[in-house]
């Protein structure tokens, strides 16, 4: 996994979802392709005192200031401090017409899923993750959880206000 | 067609187009607000832009759109019908516009399909028929050319050479009407120029073919593609990478410099050379003279003028200071705002203005200037100013402070409340301004940019509004400091100087009452430690020593001087701006973000946004140090008041304030009428019982029986009170005069109807307990009732306490009357009334206290402070204390009106209400 690899942006065949999978506290977590622009490894990190603790801090990207959430905090996975021995790695989302990157511990290939193999949201979840969660994929050794990035987005931001 | 058509053209197509996208947007997420204020704003610009121009068509749908989008900004459903209507109009509003590029006319035709509907919608009404045909008017209105439309602005004046030779190549080929209409239309012109006028005639065959294939293209875009319209984000862009190239070319410099590569040298001095030269040029670009904003505003004033029947000077100082073109375009409408407020309403009427003594000619001074790297913009005007009171009484009424913080503002900081969002209400809408989109806007455009706007308003002098603009928008100038080892950018623009503080200079840092101040040139500065502010840790080192040698970066803001304490400054550096994340932009502390030239991202602080948090607290703090002298102020101020001699009933001087007095009559003694046993008079068509008459002195005692029986004079001097609704007469023997004196009153001497004695020019004089006589019947004077009552009065003196009461209770209110302020706290844990009379004068105990304490409370009562006289420091400290108003104490009717108002609710802010 190179640190600046871009992913591929290719339209999902009608019955096939692209995810890029991460790993957040060992949990492995989907995001669609749709809305992944790239992957970025963090290098200085300018913090932003007072804010919403999801707020990691503002990078430089290529001459753009970046806003770096911690997707960890955002689900309220984040149990430990991240391990600071190597340079985060952070998946680039676009929102609103706007650059966010995700702080994730880990990541991985891109999936190609049919929605068959998913399932809804099983109910014993809790309300936090139940919250954000689009749907289930059965994968062969683990589960993976789907996030709705629009809704977690959206979420922060009434947090915020 | 002129120069103000074709602006209009152009931006009204842009503004409409914009309100398009942001419609459908805003059907789809109806709780946007931002999107409806954007809306809204861009609707009113165009309905505004229309009456000037004499377009009453346009004006009257945008009118009527304008009116449903109101209605949703107040809480109206979004529904889609609703927003299908408002797009239709903006459609027809479209095809009008269109007609209006190709022809220069508003085209004829009827609106009053989509006018009914819309309003139809505003009243709530669903518009099910309105909505099914919908006559297209421009098609019919083709060929029809309605000239007095456009003529009906026209000044002699103002129809230049250009305007004349512009018209002619706009009328397409022999047009009979045009020709017919345009003789008539400027004649004044021609003669004044009539030279110029044949020149060109001549010249007219060479160049036709040219002015024909212009007119041939008479398609809809023909006036956009004059000019090469670019776009501010190209410029914008070109701009940004121009700066990022000059931060790099510095990075290159300070490289060879260390390397002292002479391979290097010469290439380098040649792009720094060139690099310059390209910013010079890009920003050159991007410059105009701010005077091509004013051109318009001649036109705006000259028919405000006839609109508004005042009589206006605009007078204009710096047209040719040069702007950003960026800048420019955001600060032309702020300036229209701006003027048309000044015109509408800051200047007076004529007679107004007559009447204070003013010329009837009122001015609006325009002033631009390039200042220590600024632009400067000031529109004022030498009108009736501000009145701070209302603006008071409306930010509380609307819930943007509340009594207790009000208190604590000065008078520049309240002023700003005009400029707040939703700070004037729909209570007067005129043509020219009003809805609420007024100083708000001009604020958001300008702070938008990075300005900072101004208000100084002396009350019957007039208003002044600064606008202070950077010079240019890409790049700004910032000071970049440390605090506990991360650095951020302060913007150069809201710092007023930097200041090194040392625990033995002069210049020091202080805790008052635990808030750090800071003494500079003998003022005392509320100041914020950044860190602190910012919750970030502090290295050790500079924890012990850090508060007593520290650097103080003071910050002029909206009003507010203050400084922020740093650990260093490290430069100041040209800073490109970018908007911070929409997931940081509730953060009042930041305004920002920057990339600096080593490439690393800061943060700008928005030093307003820093201090906010302590405002409040420091300037509470500072106020207290002027309680003392305030305090000697109350005691030595004398109670003088009006005291009106007369005579009843002996030889002895009696004395009533005059204030309780309502009117002196004289009634001829024949008038004068026994019915039952009393003594009535006709009065104002009333039958007014007089007492003191014939021994029927009623409720009078002790010094007053002794006036029973006139003299047999053929006039009867008698004394009328006003008591709720009626009159009551007191007869007297003889009226001697109207003094005013400082008076003491001994009470010790109060007898049965007197409330006491004071001594005037050497003579005992006897002071009349009026308030049977203005006191209901049957009602006792002061009855601190556990029920509910209106007002509490808190009155040390028993003089004031027996002149009060009867006064508030006359005028239908149920009052409860303590004689301290610890019965007062006693009386408050029982019962809450609805405004406290609170005698200022307390002995022994700080009134103001007292005032600040209540104000803390949960929905604390309105206090009116009583005063001896009212000096502007006791007004500015009873302000501070949260007092709603301050009343002198024999000014009977100031108390009655406030204590009206308080319990009745504020009056409304005309000024504001308008703005």
């Amino acid at each position: 996994m190179s640190a600046e690899h871009r992913m591929r942006r290719d339209v999902a065949i009608a019955d096939e979802i692209q995810l890029v999978s991460v790993r957040i506290e060992g949990q492995l977590i989907g995001l669609p392709i749709t809305s992944v622009r790239d992957v970025f490894s963090i290098h200085a990190m300018t913090p932003v005192p007072k804010a919403d603790r999801a707020v990691a801090g503002l990078v430089n990207l290529r001459g753009h200031i970046v806003t770096i959430l911690d997707l960890g905090s955002l689900l309220n996975a984040r149990r430990s401090e991240r391990k600071s021995d190597q340079e985060p790695m952070a998946v680039g989302v676009e929102w609103q017409g706007e650059v966010f990157g995700l702080v994730v511990d880990e990541i991985g290939d891109v999936l190609s899923l049919t929605a068959e193999a998913s399932e809804a949201m099983p109910s014993n979840m809790s309300p936090n993750w139940a919250r954000f969660t689009r749907r289930v994929h059965k994968l062969e050794r683990e589960l993976m959880i789907e996030i709705d990035l629009h809704a977690l987005l959206e979420t922060m931001s009434l947090q915020a206000a | 067609m002129d120069d103000l058509l074709k602006d209009f053209v152009v931006e009204t197509s842009e503004h409409l187009d914009i309100v398009d996208a942001e419609l459908v947007r805003f059907e789809r997420d109806p709780n946007n607000s931002a999107t409806l204020a954007l809306i809204f704003r861009l609707v009113h610009t165009i309905k505004g832009t229309c009456g000037f121009l004499g377009l009453p068509r346009l004006e009257h749908l945008a009118h009527a759109g304008e009116d449903v989008i109101s209605g949703f900004r107040d809480g109206k459903p979004v529904t889609a019908p609703a927003v299908t209507m408002i797009l239709k109009t903006i459609d027809r509003i479209k095809g009008i516009v269109a007609e209006l590029e190709n022809s220069g006319l508003e085209p004829e035709g009827d609106d009053e399909d989509l006018v009914e509907a819309l309003r139809a919608l505003a009243n709530g009404e669903v518009p099910a028929a309105a909505l099914a045909h919908q006559p297209d008017p421009v098609p019919e209105a083709k060929g029809t050319v309605a000239f007095q439309v456009l003529e009906r602005n026209l000044r002699e004046d103002e129809v230049t050479l250009d305007d004349l030779e512009r018209a002619f190549r706009d009328a397409p080929g022999p047009d009979p009407v045009l020709f017919v209409e345009e003789p008539a239309a400027p004649p004044a012109p021609i003669a004044a120029a009539p030279e110029k006028k044949h020149a060109p005639k001549l010249d007219i065959k060479p160049e036709s073919p040219v002015e024909h294939a212009d007119s041939d293209h008479n398609n809809p875009n023909s006036v956009s593609k004059q000019t090469v319209r670019v776009a501010v984000g190209t410029l914008d862009r070109l701009m940004t990478m121009v700066s990022e190239l000059v931060l790099t070319r510095n990075q290159l410099l300070e490289i060879a410099r260390q390397r002292d590569d002479g391979d290097f040298k010469s290439p380098l001095q040649r792009l720094s050379h060139i690099t310059a030269e390209l910013q010079d040029g890009v920003m050159q670009t991007r410059m105009q003279p701010i005077g091509s904003a004013w051109t318009k505003l001649n036109r705006v004033i000259r028919d405000l003028t006839e609109e508004l029947g005042k009589k206006i000077e605009l007078v204009t100082t710096g047209a040719e200071t040069e702007i950003d073109r960026q800048l420019l375009e955001m600060i032309k409408d702020p300036l229209l705002h701006m003027v048309r407020n000044a015109a509408d309403h800051g200047l007076e009427m004529p007679d107004e203005r007559i009447a204070a003594g003013k010329p009837p000619q009122g001015t609006i001074n325009l002033r631009a200037a390039q200042e220590s790297g600024y632009i400067i913009v000031e529109v004022s005007d030498d009108g009736r100013g501000i009145d701070v009171e209302r603006v008071k009484a409306k930010a509380i009424r609307n819930g943007m402070t509340t009594e207790a913080d009000i208190g604590r503002l000065s008078d520049e900081q309240i002023l700003r409340f005009v400029m707040e969002p939703g700070f004037s209400t729909a209570a007067a809408i005129t043509n020219i301004s009003g809805r609420g989109v007024g100083l708000d806007v001009v604020r958001s455009h300008v702070e938008q940019v990075g300005g900072i706007v101004d208000l100084r308003s002396r009350a019957g002098k007039g208003l002044t509004v600064t606008i202070k603009l950077p010079l240019t928008l890409a790049i700004a100038s910032a000071l970049i400091v440390e605090a506990a080892g991360q650095r951020f950018a302060i913007p150069q623009i809201s710092v007023a100087e930097l200041v090194r503080t040392q625990s033995s200079g002069e210049v020091r840092i202080e805790k008052l009452n635990g808030q750090a101040t800071l003494r500079l040139r003998q003022k005392l500065l509320p100041v914020v430690d950044v860190a602190e502010e910012l919750n970030l840790p502090r290295a050790e080192a500079a924890e012990g020593s850090g508060n007593d040698d520290s650097l103080v970066v003071v910050c002029h803001v909206g009003g507010h001087r203050f400084g922020i304490i740093v650990d260093s400054i490290l430069h100041t550096e040209e800073i490109v701006v970018k908007p911070i994340s929409s997931k940081l932009r509730h953060m009042s502390v930041y305004s920002g973000a920057t990339i600096l030239g080593d490439g690393s991202v800061i943060l700008i602080l928005e030093p307003a946004g820093v201090a906010r948090s302590v405002m409040e607290a420091a300037s509470r703090e500072v106020g207290a140090q002027a309680d003392a002298e305030i305090a000697a102020e109350l005691a030595a101020s004398s109670e003088r008041s009006l005291l009106l001699l007369f005579r009843a009933g002996g030889t002895n001087l009696k004395a009533i304030p005059l204030a309780f007095i309502g009117r002196l009559e004289e009634f001829e003694r024949s008038k004068i009428e026994d019915t039952g046993g009393k003594a009535v008079v006709q009065y104002q068509g009333r039958l007014m019982p007089i007492l003191g008459y014939m021994g029927h002195t009623g409720g009078l005692g002790g010094g007053l029986d002794g006036m029973g029986g006139f003299e047999m004079e053929t006039r009867q001097p008698v004394l009328v009170f006003h008591q709720q609704d009626r009159e009551i007469g007191m007869a007297v023997d003889e009226i001697v005069d109207v003094v005013e004196v400082a008076i003491q009153i001994d009470t010790s001497h109060a007898t049965h109807g007197t409330v006491g004695a004071t001594i005037i020019d050497g003579k005992a004089v006897e002071i009349v307990d009026v308030s049977e006589l203005v006191a209901p019947q049957g009602s006792e004077a002061s009855t601190p009732a556990d029920d509910h009552v209106d007002v509490m009065v808190v009155e040390g003196s028993e003089f004031f306490r027996a002149l009060l009461a009867p006064l508030l209770q006359n005028a239908g209110h149920r009052i409860a009357v303590v004689p301290s302020l610890q019965a007062a706290r006693a009386a408050l844990g029982r019962q809450r009334p609805n405004a406290i009379v609170l005698d200022l004068d307390q002995p022994g105990e700080d009134a103001f206290t007292f005032a600040r304490e209540l104000s803390e409370t949960d929905g604390p009562p309105p206090i009116i402070g009583l005063v001896s006289r009212a000096s502007p420091r006791l007004i500015e400290k009873g302000k501070a204390a949260g007092l709603y108003d301050l009343v002198g104490k024999f000014d009977r009717q100031g108390l009655l009106a406030s204590v009206g108002d308080v319990l009745g609710g504020y009056s409304v802010n005309e000024w504001g209400a308008a703005a």
